[in-house]
């Protein structure tokens, strides 16, 4: 169990520079997600942790230990790939010993056959077997020791590899999108034993995905990564609800967040279309975006800080998704209610929508956030609709 | 739907349906059959019957004589010399060829530069006549003015008469049959090498494999099980068929020590006639390849795919 500290951590393939110094601070036990889209560089930041790629600047630190340079079996860390990378000629049980066997067996006593009966072999065999039998049982596989790779399922291959990086006890696991070769269910599934898992041994995870659900469901912190920078570094909770770049806000949460452009009167009050929200940014600011959750959009008969049109309607039974139109901006704005609000709504109905000034987020024209102050005041207390 | 559904498909009614199926795909199936039998599985039993006649070539008729072709040939010393001599250069070729082609797979495939030049130059001998490169080997190989003595000479060590000792005649012949097969084993290594997934070899990194030996041992060697097998049963077979350069350069000599069965068959076919007798031999060479084949396709095939 260790932290694992990264320092300016730079990489660039021939042209492209894929990481441009990433700093991140992982503490011990934690569980963090690097998330972004693909070619972000998540991966290749992950493997610059393992070993397996080597950075053009900056450090690594595991533990208290600096291991630039230090080759990646020597790094003392598990990783578990996308496609399992299990051995395929060796059952189950082989595969989750293997680790151990060459960590804790010379040459000679790896032989086959032979190597049992070299001096001092059978404890250490016994010792193996043990605790692959431990690591078997921690993942609910005692009853496929015998099989080949070949034989199992995509869910239970997983499983053998999440084994074969637990069998041992690493400063630290990683695992890239470990999850991405599994049917939508064993997925959701899965990433709640990982999630059980990282509480029962306390370890220190590092784990790439592209899934923003992922990230949410099973991360302390989520690194949210892009074109090869951080963005943002925080709780799942705080990623969520205060996203401190455009782009972080846009990528977490489903369906995404929305984006409207937005002008600043001349008293520095927010306007959308022609509505005043009861916001207020005192300094002037050129290219404003106003980012409001799907949850913070209320949806009225009529009125509302902007109107439109019933465009569509995502019934998920438990809650509805409406797809708004026509309201002026570009993109349709998503509002979710819940089936009992929405059960009068029908497709191509004028509503008017109004905002949650608390839970409305302002980026300026680079994408980063903008202070803004809700005006309590103009709202009706207990209410939180905006009426333009 | 189910007014949906396909009407079934009209037949003759005085077929019943199983068996129109089984002609219509045995109809379907002729041609390919037919040509079977006439190039492939025909010749075979023409050999296998010719072994039981007295037939010689050009004759105008022939006896049946049962087994005396495969009883002279348990009685005759060239036969038994020839068939000793034939195992003893597979035994010397194919782990040698074997060995060689993936220890020069390995070393070309671990470096990214003239990876292309490597194996264009191991692959020469494989696309040149083997007829055409034995007369090189026998200039290369003459006994006085042959570059090989010469280069023996200079250097201090004394000549050898290569080709004509008796002792060194059928290592000589696998020598240049090494030469000449082990960029083709070398060319299948790197095709097997390239289809090994990375991820293995990182999984290894991490797992603890750091030395090259353990990593050939955990990855390399048994993903390139089904690669071996081929390259070993091609090989061998391969190998049984060693014919030209014998021809070219010993007809077999000295005194029976390169006779191998090829050539032995071939001389009795076709210097002595006896054409009965050759097919007793190219029987018994036949049934040395369908016993490798057979090796490879139910004692081992099992073994290197895994599932």
């Amino acid at each position: 169990m260790a932290q694992v500290l990264l320092r300016s951590i730079e990489k660039s393939f021939g042209e492209t520079r894929v990481l441009k110094g990433i700093d991140l601070a992982i503490e011990d036990g934690e569980f963090v997600s690097l998330v972004g889209p693909s070619g972000c560089g998540k991966s290749t930041l992950l493997r610059i942790i393992a070993g397996l790629e080597h950075q053009d600047a900056g450090s690594v630190t595991i533990g208290s230990r600096a291991v630039d340079g230090v080759r990646a079996s020597d790094r003392n860390l598990s990783m578990v790939f996308q496609s399992y990378a299990l051995y395929p000629h060796l059952t189950v049980a082989e595969n989750i010993a293997v680790p151990l066997r060459m960590r804790e067996l010379d040459m000679w006593q790896r032989l086959p056959l032979l190597g049992r009966f070299l001096p001092g072999a059978g404890d250490r065999l016994r010792h193996i077997g043990a605790a692959v039998d431990d690591a078997a049982r921690m993942l609910d596989i005692t009853h496929l020791m015998d099989r080949r790779p070949g034989q199992l399922s995509g869910g239970q291959r997983q499983r053998v590899a999440l084994g074969r990086a637990l069998v041992r006890r690493p400063d630290a696991f990683l695992l890239d999108e470990p999850l991405s070769n599994l049917d939508a269910k064993l997925r959701v599934h899965t990433r709640a034993e990982i999630a059980e898992l990282h509480r029962r041994l306390g370890a220190t995870f590092i784990y790439v995905t592209h899934d923003q659900a992922e990230a949410m469901t099973m991360s302390d912190r989520i690194a949210v990564m892009m074109d090869g920078a951080l963005l943002q570094v925080a709780t799942p909770d705080e990623i969520y609800n205060n996203p401190a770049d455009i782009r972080v806000a846009g990528f977490i949460g489903s369906p995404q967040m929305n984006l409207l452009p937005v002008r600043q009167d001349h008293d520095g009050t927010v306007v959308v279309q022609t509505a005043r929200l009861p916001l207020h940014v005192s300094t002037p600011q050129p290219g404003l975006t106003l980012g409001v959750r799907p949850e913070a959009v209320r949806v009225a008969g009529h009125g509302g800080a902007l109107q439109g049109f019933v465009r569509h309607i995502e019934n998920l039974g438990s809650e509805l998704f409406v797809q708004v139109g026509d309201t002026g901006a570009a993109d349709r704005i998503v509002a979710r209610l819940e089936p009992a609000e929405g059960r009068h709504l029908c497709v191509g109905m004028p509503v008017g929508l109004g905002f949650d000034p608390a839970r409305t987020i302002l980026f300026g024209e680079d994408g980063r956030r903008v202070p803004a102050e809700a005006m309590t005041g103009a709202v009706p207390a207990g209410r939180g609709l905006v009426h333009g | 739907m189910a007014e949906l559904a396909a009407p079934p498909l009209r037949r003759p009614a005085i077929w019943p349906a199983h068996l129109y199926e089984r002609l219509a795909g045995g109809l379907l199936a002729l041609p390919a059959m037919v040509l079977m039998a006439l190039l492939l599985v025909g010749p075979v039993m023409a050999v296998v019957l010719m072994s039981f006649t007295d037939y010689q070539l050009g004759a105008p008729a022939f006896a049946w004589i049962g087994a005396d072709n495969y009883l002279a040939l348990l009685g005759d010393r060239v036969f038994w010399k020839s068939l000793g001599n034939t195992l003893l250069y597979v035994a010397i070729v194919v782990p040698a060829s074997v060995g060689l082609g993936l220890g020069v797979a390995l070393l070309v495939e671990s470096r990214d530069s003239l990876r292309g030049f490597y194996r264009a130059v191991f692959f020469i001998p494989v696309m040149a006549t083997l007829i055409a490169t034995a007369i090189s080997w026998e200039f290369m190989l003459h006994p006085q003015f042959g570059l090989v003595n010469l280069l023996l000479r200079a250097a201090g060590f004394g000549a050898q008469n290569w080709l004509q000792d008796a002792k060194l005649v059928l290592p000589v012949l696998a020598t240049i049959g090494i030469w000449q097969s082990f960029g083709f084993n070398m060319v299948l290594f790197m095709a097997g090498l390239t289809a090994i997934p990375r991820h293995l070899y990182e999984a290894a990194e991490l797992d603890g494999a750091r030395s090259p030996w353990s990593r050939f041992r955990l990855v390399t060697w048994p993903m390139l099980g089904p690669v071996t097998l081929f390259v070993v049963v091609i090989s061998g077979i391969r190998s049984f068929q060693v014919f030209d350069t014998v021809q070219v350069l010993t007809k077999g000599g000295p005194n029976k020590h390169s006779e191998v069965l090829l050539y032995t068959m071939y001389a009795e076919g076709f210097e002595f006639f006896r054409s009965g007798h050759a097919a007793a031999i190219a029987v018994v060479f036949l049934g040395f390849v369908l016993l490798l084949t057979l090796l490879k396709t139910w004692a081992i095939e099992r073994q290197v795919h895994y599932r």
